[in-house]
């Protein structure tokens, strides 16, 4: 198959692609469950530093959906301190131990609580001058009953950062040396095999700012083989992609596209 | 090559000149709080302002930049680092969302307000929607 797809054609593969992805079962990597946290892992997210100072550790992701300032006003309520007297640090991998991924809305619902009882335990043992252990359990909870003015209109999370152009993405990291590099595939649903038939090697070597081609079983997605190019710049990788000019070997689908469309035939044979 | 930004000049290296300005500012400088969105102009992210006019920098070759005053949302603010009233009050209506958009939505926003110090409705929507936020920030 020619590696330039007409539109109709591009519509009809993909369209093919997502049936055999929903009827099919999908060959993506699945996101790994894990279980909602509990109170002893969030005894490891809260750290009393002194001097009336905590540490915590959030465990969400921040993506602007507020989640870093609702879990800072949790903990704020529960221990029982100002807002500028909680440190949150956004963790690496190794800091605190797996939790949930964040995906979907589930953040409050899943952590908020745990959270609180984990800071009231540490209030508690604060108080007594001791540390708070796994099994305790916890006092009553201040909130959601606790009526705080000063946290009701708290700073905006990384607002400062935002509207000053500060690095905060991963797109924002910078390495020394860090050069680029981008996986090509054909223009195909990675449910059907797919892999480089011809390259102009010579031709993307001669390109200003040519790093490597890459040729790796672990450049796959789904049933697609691709070929990695590297350069000094972004523009070159698009010079680089140009002169390559790969050519794909495809994998036909057996059925036609209409076959593939029709969800009627295929409930009928597959009421599951 | 030399580039006039925010105030002070940079170098730019021999294999970054045929590049575009989106990619020397972010990958060559450093300055990344210019955005990549969409890489073709319509988006907005990556919104500069070159000699005071709003300016799509993915798509200008960064040669057609030497000789220009560039101001990137990291020269918005004063160097003593007071905030610009824009970004103030950025902050003070808590806009940003996730905050990918909000740098190029701040240069219109700085650009209009350079021409027209008292834009009305309609002068800030002819100004402002050509920066898309998947957020939904309006």
């Amino acid at each position: 198959m020619s590696a330039v797809l007409s539109r109709r054609g591009w519509l009809q593969l993909s369209g093919a692609g997502l049936t055999v992805a929903l009827f099919g079962g999908c060959a993506l990597p699945v996101i790994p469950k894990r279980p909602a946290p509990s109170l002893d892992d969030a005894l490891g997210w809260v750290r009393h530093d002194g001097d009336g100072r905590y540490t915590l550790w959030l465990p969400r992701v921040e993506m602007g959906q507020g989640i870093l300032t609702a879990l800072e006003q949790v903990a704020c309520v529960e221990l029982g301190v100002g807002w500028d007297a909680v440190d949150v640090q956004l963790p690496g991998t190794r800091d605190i131990g797996r939790v949930k991924a964040t995906v979907g809305s589930d953040s409050i619902k899943d952590f908020a609580l745990p959270l609180a009882q984990g800071c009231a335990l540490l209030r508690e043992a604060v108080a007594r001058g001791s540390f708070p252990a796994v099994g305790d359990t916890p006092p009553l909870l201040r909130w959601p009953a606790a009526h705080r003015p000063d946290l009701a209109d708290p700073p905006l999370a990384q607002g400062r950062a935002i509207v000053t152009g500060r690095p905060l993405y991963v797109a924002d990291v910078r390495r020394p040396g860090m050069v680029f590099g981008r996986v090509l595939y054909a223009p195909l649903s990675p449910e059907f095999a797919s892999a480089p038939r011809v390259f102009d090697a010579a031709a993307a070597q001669a390109q200003p700012g040519f790093g490597a081609l890459v040729h790796d079983e672990r450049l796959g997605q789904g049933q697609a083989r691709g070929v990695g190019i590297v350069a000094a710049t972004l523009g070159a990788l698009d010079r680089i992609e140009r002169a390559l000019a790969v050519q794909w070997q495809t994998q036909e689908p057996k059925a036609g596209w209409r076959e593939l469309l029709d969800i009627d035939a295929r409930l009928a044979q597959d009421p599951r | 090559m030399e580039l006039q930004i925010n105030g002070r000049l940079h170098a730019v290296a021999a294999q970054w000149r045929d590049e575009s300005l989106l990619h020397v500012l972010r990958e060559h400088l450093g300055l990344t709080g210019t955005k990549f969105g969409c890489g073709i102009g319509q988006c907005g992210a990556c919104t500069v302002m070159l000699d005071g006019v709003a300016t799509r920098a993915c798509v200008l070759p960064v040669a057609a930049a030497v000789g220009h005053e560039l101001t990137t949302i990291e020269g918005l603010a004063s160097p003593d680092g007071t905030l610009h009233p824009l970004q103030q009050a950025w902050l003070d209506h808590q806009v940003p969302q996730c905050g990918y958009c909000q740098a190029g939505q701040l240069m219109s926003a700085a650009a209009l307000l350079r021409r027209n110090p008292r834009p009305d409705a309609a002068a800030c929507e002819a100004a402002m929607h050509g920066n898309l936020c998947r957020c939904g920030t309006q």
